[in-house]
């Protein structure tokens, strides 16, 4: 493994005659070097060779049709949605770590949260885009806007598709947002230490002008908290909707109440565990040892264990509320998604969702940066899989068992699939490499020496109390 | 090292960029809005006849009713454009030997069709019909204009399905006593609505708006 | 109807000019005349365009590019541009005719319906006839006279086979047409044996040779009951006990389907208490062994044994014991005494005593001619004769058996004694037994002539091949299964300048009538002599009147019959020693349709196969063979062998594998197979296996597995499913299709009403409010018979396309109506339901509330609406549909017909001649956009303007759906429910009526009546 052995000068201890400096230079080291360690290229590489493929199957499919992609009758929809649902659930961890955790007051967050909000955004970038593709005639999903036209046509609004269309348009807006705001200090910050023109100009556009006043600081906080407030509601909302696409739909294993906050949990659940296998690669390459600590990751490991273990109980829930519903066609979905044709997708689903994460109830696993990374892995995996498993296991037999299938994916497929994956990794990374991947101003915000006055005083107390 | 600082006309970037973002979005509505609509991109349009036939002369001056030529009309779907054998009826006495009848006297001669060209022309996928709004009482000149006023037939309506719409949500404007219909002069008597709504209550005409009215 | 004059008048001026005529079909392609624009490449041509369009064409109507109008010079009396017009011809099949009624498009033949007053059709007609449109537009028909001379295939025209002609009769009738042989189908076709007795009588010495597919057995029999051959055929409306023996008397296969289904169903309306009871006895299982009330599967070969024994039980029931003859001995057969036979040949003879002269007994045309005389002789003996079975003295056949005179004819080719053959129709190099080896001797005959539609297999062994005029494109005329004068006339004049059978023979014949419609008005003169006989005839499609007399032949005390072993049942049947039966096939009869994509796509009615055939068995005998569902196997017979799938067949009798014909071609066209064109055979030639000895059933098959694994194309489950799956859906069968015996029925009549469970609430209010008209279906499952007559009625209406044996595979058949079939019980004795599932209509739409562009909305007459110029594609509405009605078009699947996409064009005009049968009523549906079944909207809307033109309202039954307009048995039944009084109101008022997934709350327009069977008390 060369990339560890070369000297990687991220490794080294940053510079600087006190933390907050050291933290600075710990950082913006990173966009400010000359070049990128190897390994940084390396990724890069595979990433974007996985992009270009993403770009040729769907040019490939809007060629010839989406016949392309192994969709069929009975399984109208397959891999597009399974990956939309799949990239929109990502797309979950960034705005909860920042919004919730910061109206929670839990500092660590300030370790991760802006590379988890990046997350987000290239998540939905990711979800947004299978919609588009994976109608029949992709070149008119615009008719699913309201706009004014001579044929006095307007979308229909009471499909939860349409539903969609508003709700992940307003999460991706807002965490945009979010997500740029944090990062105006930071980049005002770049900008100040850039030392080329060009770094000095582009950076400057991006800070906004910002000079630090507290002023500016007061207000920023204020945006901030306003902001988060506004978010927060919408980590609920955004996969609840997605949730009625199926949930209000007639299909035994669709119909069903509890998807809401079971999908909300699973969003979660997928979303930290994409943090957590991001992090740990990132943390190791970039020197961020010290500020993304074990202590954060073994944090996000719990988390992990808790919304698995909701993850599990909607599995179970699902297979009780079946039986009592007295259904036999949702008895029967449920029963052909645990002993049917699919068997395979629903166990691999269980497995990786329910079983693996329950390691972290071991202080070693949980501590372990690449027992974190491998078993974040396959979570992510396992919550593909549910997506799959709630969506073609379902759609293959419903009803009538005259209109039972099996759905087969074709190599376009796979090339999509991996291609969305392209998109997200290549974008992640120019990311990391040219943008501020730790919120330097609140992490010093958070820093013990930010609270010098304020330990002192506790210590004053605490010698009263003694006297 | 100096901090770098932005010229200070900057400062009006972003009033400008406000300014932008709120006005694009409508600018472009109203692009497709206008700019897109056959009120804009097909009303007007006058292509060149192989024959110049004036329906100001035939249909104005000399007054032949439409349905001496569109035959069909009442009957079908298309008012069917007349074979040669139509125009020879009196062009074998009157005209014989102008020019500008060539193609006529040819295709009389020949069997072989005069290729005119369409001029009111919807997608194919709208199924219209003309015997149903003919007979309703839907004048020719309520979607064709004053063709008796026309020495080159040109598109007068927009013929968009929100056009079409519109009359069959509230046919009255547009009705007159059936035979009437190719009297391109015919003016309501009275209120034309109020007259309209008559006819409407008197021939029990209640247009349909389903889909499937049109497309099939 | 409009008069045929003006159609008569219409064909000749096309006569005079067919040169115009050529150009306006050229014009089809390029810029087409006002009277054919609605189906003009242009309306096509748009909807290909919305694939780069439609970014504008949603916002606006923009203009794409001048449409022309081209009216005609002279306009032809009694045709209006763009109004259909209708015309009554007949089309034969199996030698019997099926009275059609053609609508015509500005001369365009569009679409094939049965002509409601043709006494065998009766409004209806089979697949077959109505896919025969098809086959008229087929590209691959041939287009040209053609001479084979050494292998060298070169084109030649008309005029130099005449030549070849004058030269050849010159030297034959020095001879008295020594060397002159005619092949042909045996025909019911006066003209035709006109012909064949001026043609034999100019060449007294020529002969004439009949063979067919499905075999002369059924008039042997009647020569050995008889002593003459005799034509019979049922009326089964008059029967109370029906019974097959081994015979599909509905199916589609055979000659009188359409008229038996027609019968049989009259005697099966519970609701009126009036059920007859049908008995099948068969080997592999038919349409009438899956509506039977029982149903005995045994191998074919012991079918002569059984009946044998009931004749012996019946005779004995019925005759007084002097006048039993040593024929009525019941034979020792071991499988007689199995308690279950016994007791069904018991319960049957007494039933068949009881209903003396109200019973039918019906025997298959692959049984030997001692099953059909047994059958001849039970009838006659029941007095069933002229009561519930018909005979008529035998006109047009040639006395000598088929076989043997084909036998004859090619040893004489061999022996270089034939040199003319003229084949007319037939295709004997594919079909005629292998061990004949026909071919080989083909090529010792100078001049072969075939006359054939296509360059087959035969035309491209012979010297000369002829295109052969389609029946839409000549005159001619065919007797109906009664016997009724049938006239056959064109609706068009010959696309690819072929000529009629008639017109060959007159050349030959060195007849003074060289033209079709003289030859047959010659044949006629008699009778229709006066231009208004003829005129009316004409008009109506067939001559009233002309059904024979009735009569009564006389029983002709039969001889002894001789038993081998295998009949008997005594040998075993294990591999090596397996019973193969060879059945025409469901979709592509004997191989002539075997280019028809509509025929070929569809699903067989029991197996649910499209695209091929298979090796069908028993799931027992499988297991046997350790044989699983589309394992490759290898049929060895006599040293013959062909590899095919195997597929599971319930209720199929032990020991029987069952193949159908007609597959494997090498040269039907670009379809079914085309070796230069690198076109697969679709399916496997079992005519490899077929010798003269082993023509229809044949013993000592062996079956090996190959090893390898085809993927078989069925629309539904393979009968081989998981055990999750096979559970899940039997369970829930009784819900799906609701049936009960007649007990059960006069006991609880309202058996089917109730749903199960209570229905959902839903969120919605009803998204219109109905007034007026409120369209409905009632589809009653006892009627319908599964013979897929609708589905090709409805493919045929509404442009639907197909999409081939790769995608039917994926399952992305695109077919609006399907008929799902159900087995129920045991493999061994399954029960069968059907059960047509067109879109239904639901008034609570699920589709409806689901699609993000309104692309599918409800209509105030409760129709789902279907825009296709709307939809986007985003299949929520499948997804969401319980029924899965809807269908989606993954590709451009109509592109080779409409040839114009944004990236391609077709310009080949032989590929697009296939879009003159597209019906120009209907949108045809670009790639990527949903479609389904709407209740044919457009003959509602059309119906609908004529009505409000003439100021009156429609008349119940005046709208007739495509599919309800074909159904044989009138299973399907369309109408407005807010008339109380119409069918359809007082049929879904019926206790029978029941809603599909009522409790789903969907609230469907679709009612389907209960199935009602009815068993004998002491077999239930």
């Amino acid at each position: 493994m060369a990339i560890w052995t070369e000297a990687n000068p991220f490794l080294d201890p940053p510079a600087g005659e006190n933390s907050f400096s050291r933290i600075t230079h710990n950082v913006t080291r990173v966009a400010e070097a000359e070049k990128p360690p190897k390994a940084w290229f390396i990724a890069l590489g595979i990433s974007s060779t996985m992009l270009a493929i993403f770009g040729i199957s769907i040019a490939y499919v809007f060629w010839n049709g989406i016949g392309s992609w192994g969709n069929m009758h009975p399984v109208m929809w397959g891999f597009p949605i399974v990956n939309f649902v799949f990239w929109i659930g990502i797309g979950h961890a960034g705005t909860l770590i920042s919004a919730i955790l910061f109206l929670l007051r839990q500092t660590w967050r300030t370790a991760i949260n802006r590379f988890a909000e990046a997350m987000t955004i290239f998540a939905v970038m990711c979800a947004g885009i299978f919609p588009g593709i994976h109608v029949g005639r992709p070149w008119l999903p615009y008719w699913m806007f309201p706009i004014p036209n001579q044929m006095s046509m307007w979308p229909q609004f009471r499909s939860p598709l349409e539903w969609d269309i508003f709700a992940v348009g307003t999460y991706f807006t807002v965490s945009l947002m979010f997500w740029f705001m944090g990062m105006i200090p930071d980049l005002a910050t770049l900008r100040d230490r850039a030392t080329s023109t060009p770094r000095r100009l582009i950076y400057g556009i991006l800070a906004m002008g910002w000079r630090g006043s507290s002023r500016q600081w007061h207000r920023y906080e204020r945006a901030y908290l306003i902001l988060a407030a506004l978010a927060t509601p919408l980590v609920l909302s955004v996969h609840s909707v997605v949730s009625f696409d199926f949930a209000t739909s007639q299909l035994p294993g669709w119909h069903t109440t509890i998807f809401p906050p079971y999908f909300v949990a699973g969003a979660i659940f997928g979303g930290f565990a994409m943090v957590l296998t991001l992090a740990v690669p990132a943390r190791q390459f970039f020197g961020l040892k010290r500020l993304i600590a074990i202590r954060h990751l073994e944090l996000m490991n719990k988390i992990l264990i808790a919304t698995g273990l909701m993850v599990g109980y909607a599995y179970g829930m699902e297979f009780f509320i079946s039986w009592y519903s007295g259904s036999p066609y949702e008895g029967f979905a449920f029963v052909n998604r645990a002993f049917g044709p699919y068997a395979w997708a629903y166990w691999t689903m269980v497995t990786c969702n329910v079983l693996i994460p329950q390691l972290h109830w071991f202080k070693e696993v949980r501590t372990n940066p690449w027992a974190t990374l491998a078993i974040g892995i396959a979570v992510n995996v396992g919550m593909w899989f549910e997506r799959f498993v709630i969506i073609c296991t379902s759609q293959s037999r419903d009803f009538l068992p005259s209109s039972w299938g099996y759905f087969i994916p074709t190599p376009f497929d796979y090339m999509t699939l991996c291609g969305s994956f392209g998109l997200f990794f290549t974008l992640f990374l120019l990311f990391c490499r040219y943008l501020p991947m730790v919120a330097m101003a609140e992490v010093k915000a958070a820093h013990p020496d930010a609270h010098a006055a304020h330990a002192q005083a506790h210590a004053a107390v605490t010698e009263a109390a003694r006297a | 090292m100096l901090p770098f600082v932005f010229p200070r006309w900057a400062n009006k970037t972003r009033q400008i960029a406000g300014v932008v973002l709120g006005v694009a979005p409508i600018y472009l509505i109203g692009l497709v809005w206008y700019g897109a609509s056959p009120k804009t991109t097909d009303v007007g349009y006058m292509p060149k006849q192989p024959v110049p036939y004036s329906h100001a002369l035939h249909a104005g001056e000399l007054g032949i009713d439409c349905r001496y030529c569109h035959s069909t009309v009442e009957r079908a779907g298309h008012a069917a454009i007349p074979p040669a054998a139509t125009c020879m009826n009196c062009h074998r006495f009157i005209w014989q030997e102008s020019k500008k009848l060539g193609p006529i006297r040819e295709s009389a001669k020949s069997g072989k069709e005069v290729e005119w060209i369409k001029v009111h022309d919807l997608p194919d996928y709208v199924y219209f019909n003309h015997s149903a709004h003919v007979t309703r009482g839907v004048g020719c000149a309520t979607c064709h204009g004053r063709v008796d006023r026309m020495v080159q037939v040109f598109q007068r309506e927009p013929l968009s399905m929100s056009w079409c719409l519109d009359c069959h949500r509230a046919p009255e404007k547009n009705l007159r006593p059936p035979e009437e219909v190719t009297n391109m002069s015919w003016k309501p008597p009275g209120d034309p609505v109020a007259f309209g709504k008559s006819l409407r209550e008197k021939n029990h005409i209640d247009p349909p708006t389903d889909c499937s009215t049109c497309h099939r | 109807m409009k008069s045929q004059k003006s159609s008569y008048w219409r064909s000749l001026a096309e006569l005079e000019n067919s040169a115009e005529f050529r150009e306006l079909l050229e014009r089809e392609f390029a810029a087409p005349p006002e009277n054919v624009r609605l189906d003009s490449p242009e309306r096509r041509r748009f909807m290909q365009l919305m694939g780069a369009s439609l970014a504008l064409a949603g916002v606006t109507s923009c203009r794409w590019q001048k449409d022309k109008l081209l009216p005609f010079s002279q306009q032809p009396e009694n045709m209006v541009p763009g109004e259909p017009r209708f015309f009554a011809t007949s089309m034969e099949l199996g030698g019997s005719a099926n009275g059609l009624l053609v609508t015509s498009y500005d001369g365009r033949p569009i679409k094939v319906e049965g002509n409601p007053e043709h006494p065998s059709s009766g409004g209806a007609a089979n697949l077959f006839h109505q896919a025969s449109l098809l086959s008229l537009y087929d590209p691959d028909r041939s287009e040209s006279v053609v001479q084979r001379s050494g292998g060298a295939r070169q084109v030649s025209s008309w005029d130099a086979f005449e030549a070849l002609v004058k030269e050849r009769t010159a030297a034959l009738r020095a001879n008295g047409g020594k060397g002159l042989r005619v092949l042909a189908e045996p025909s019911s076709s006066p003209s035709l044996a006109d012909m064949r007795r001026r043609l034999l009588a100019a060449f007294p010495s020529a002969q004439w040779i009949e063979f067919s597919t499905e075999g002369d057995n059924q008039q042997a029999g009647s020569l050995l009951a008889f002593g003459s051959p005799y034509r019979s055929h049922p009326t089964l409306g008059n029967a109370n006990v029906v019974l097959s023996l081994d015979c599909d008397l509905v199916g589609p296969t055979h000659p009188f389907g359409v008229a038996n289904a027609r019968g049989l169903v009259k005697g099966r309306t519970p609701d009126s208490g009036n059920m007859n009871r049908l008995y099948a006895v068969e080997s592999t299982l038919t349409l009438t062994g899956s509506i039977a009330d029982h149903r005995l599967p045994l191998r074919s070969e012991l079918v002569k044994a059984f009946a044998a024994a009931l004749d012996a039980e019946v005779s004995a029931k019925v005759l007084p014991p002097a006048e039993l003859g040593p024929a009525q001995a019941k034979p020792q057969a071991n499988f007689l005494k199995d308690p279950k036979v016994f007791k069904f040949l018991a319960v049957l003879a007494s039933d068949l005593a009881e209903n003396r002269g109200a019973s039918a007994i019906l025997a298959g045309a692959h049984q030997p001619p001692e099953v059909h005389a047994l059958a001849h002789r039970m009838n006659a003996v029941l007095s069933n004769i002229g009561r519930t079975v018909l005979y008529r003295p035998e006109l047009n056949r040639t006395p000598d058996r088929e076989l043997e005179s084909l036998k004859r004819l090619t040893e004489e080719m061999r022996a270089g004694a034939v040199d003319t053959l003229l084949i007319i129709g037939a295709n004997p190099a594919l079909t005629a037994p292998a061990d004949l080896d026909f071919a080989s001797a083909l090529g010792k005959v100078s001049a072969s002539i075939a006359l054939g539609e296509y360059e087959d297999e035969t035309a491209r062994l012979c010297n000369w091949h002829l295109p052969l005029a389609h029946y839409l494109e000549s005159w001619g005329d065919a007797r109906a299964h009664d016997g009724t004068l049938s006239l056959i006339q064109p609706l068009i004049l010959p696309l690819h300048g072929g000529r009629s059978a008639l017109e060959v023979l007159a050349l030959f014949a060195g007849d003074n009538r060289r033209e079709g419609l003289d030859i047959v008005r010659r044949t006629h003169a008699a009778l229709l002599g006066s231009d208004r006989a003829w005129n009316k005839a004409v008009h109506d499609g067939f001559a009233a009147g002309t059904t024979p007399p009735r009569f009564f032949p006389t029983l002709k005390p039969l001889s002894a019959l001789q038993f081998s072993a295998r009949e008997l049942g005594d040998s075993n049947v294990s591999n090596g020693a397996l019973e193969l039966v060879f059945l025409p096939d469901s979709k592509v009869y004997d191989g002539r349709f075997a280019n028809n994509s509509w025929l070929q796509e569809l699903a067989d009615p029991l197996s649910k196969q499209s695209w091929g055939n298979a090796a069908r068995m028993s799931p027992k005998t499988a297991a046997e063979l350790r044989v699983g569902e589309g394992d490759l196997v290898q049929l060895t017979l006599a040293g013959r062998s062909l590899e095919l799938p195997a597929i599971f067949t319930p209720g199929q009798a032990e020991g029987t594998v069952a193949v159908s014909l007609g597959y494997g071609r090498h040269a039907a066209g670009h379809v079914g197979g085309l070796d230069e064109a690198g076109v697969e055979p679709v399916g496997a030639n079992a005519y490899a296996l077929r010798t003269i000895e082993a023509f229809h059933i044949a013993p000592s098959l062996s079956v090996a597995r190959v090893g390898g694994h085809q993927d078989i194309a069925t629309t539904q489950d393979l009968y081989a499913i998981d055990p999750v799956g096979k559970i899940g859906s039997e369970g829930r069968l009784s819900e799906l299709v609701r049936e009960a015996t007649l007990e059960e029925f006069k006991k609880e009549p309202h058996f089917a009403r109730e749903a199960p469970r209570e229905p959902l609430l839903s969120l919605w209010s009803d998204p219109v409010s109905y007034q007026g008209h409120r369209w409905g279906m009632s589809i009653d499952l006892n009627r319908c018979i599964g013979c897929n007559a609708c589905v090709v009625a409805c493919v045929s209406e509404n442009n639907i396309p197909v999409v081939g044996k790769a995608n039917v595979i994926k399952g992305r058949e695109m077919f609006w109506l399907r008929v799902d079939r159900y087995f129920k019980g045991p493999p061994e004795e399954p029960q069968v339901s059907f059960q047509p599932i067109p879109c239904q209509q639901c008034e609570n739409a699920p589709c409806e509330q689901v699609c993000p562009v309104g692309a599918t909305m409800h209509s105030h007459e409760g129709l789902n609406d279907m825009v296709y110029n709307r939809c986007i594609g985003t299949r929520y509405c499948s997804s969401n549909c319980p029924y899965k009605v809807r269908r989606f078009n993954y590709f451009n699947y109509h592109l080779d017909k409409v040839g114009v996409t944004p990236f391609n064009v077709v310009t080949d005009r032989k590929k697009l001649i296939q879009h003159m049968a597209f019906n120009p009523e209907v949108t045809v549906r670009a790639r990527g956009v949903m479609e389904k079944c709407t209740f044919c909207v457009q003959r509602i809307e059309k119906t609908k303007i004529k009505a409000k033109n003439a100021r009156r309202s429609i008349q119940d039954g005046e709208i007739k759906t495509a599919c309800q307009q074909t159904c044989p048995t009138d299973a399907i039944v369309f109408g407005d429910l807010s008339d109380s009084a119409s069918q359809v109101a007082r049929l879904q008022a019926l206790p029978r009526a029941y809603a599909l997934l009522e409790e789903l709350n969907n609230r469907p327009r679709v009612r389907y009546l209960a199935r009602v069977r009815n068993p004998h008390p002491e077999l239930a």
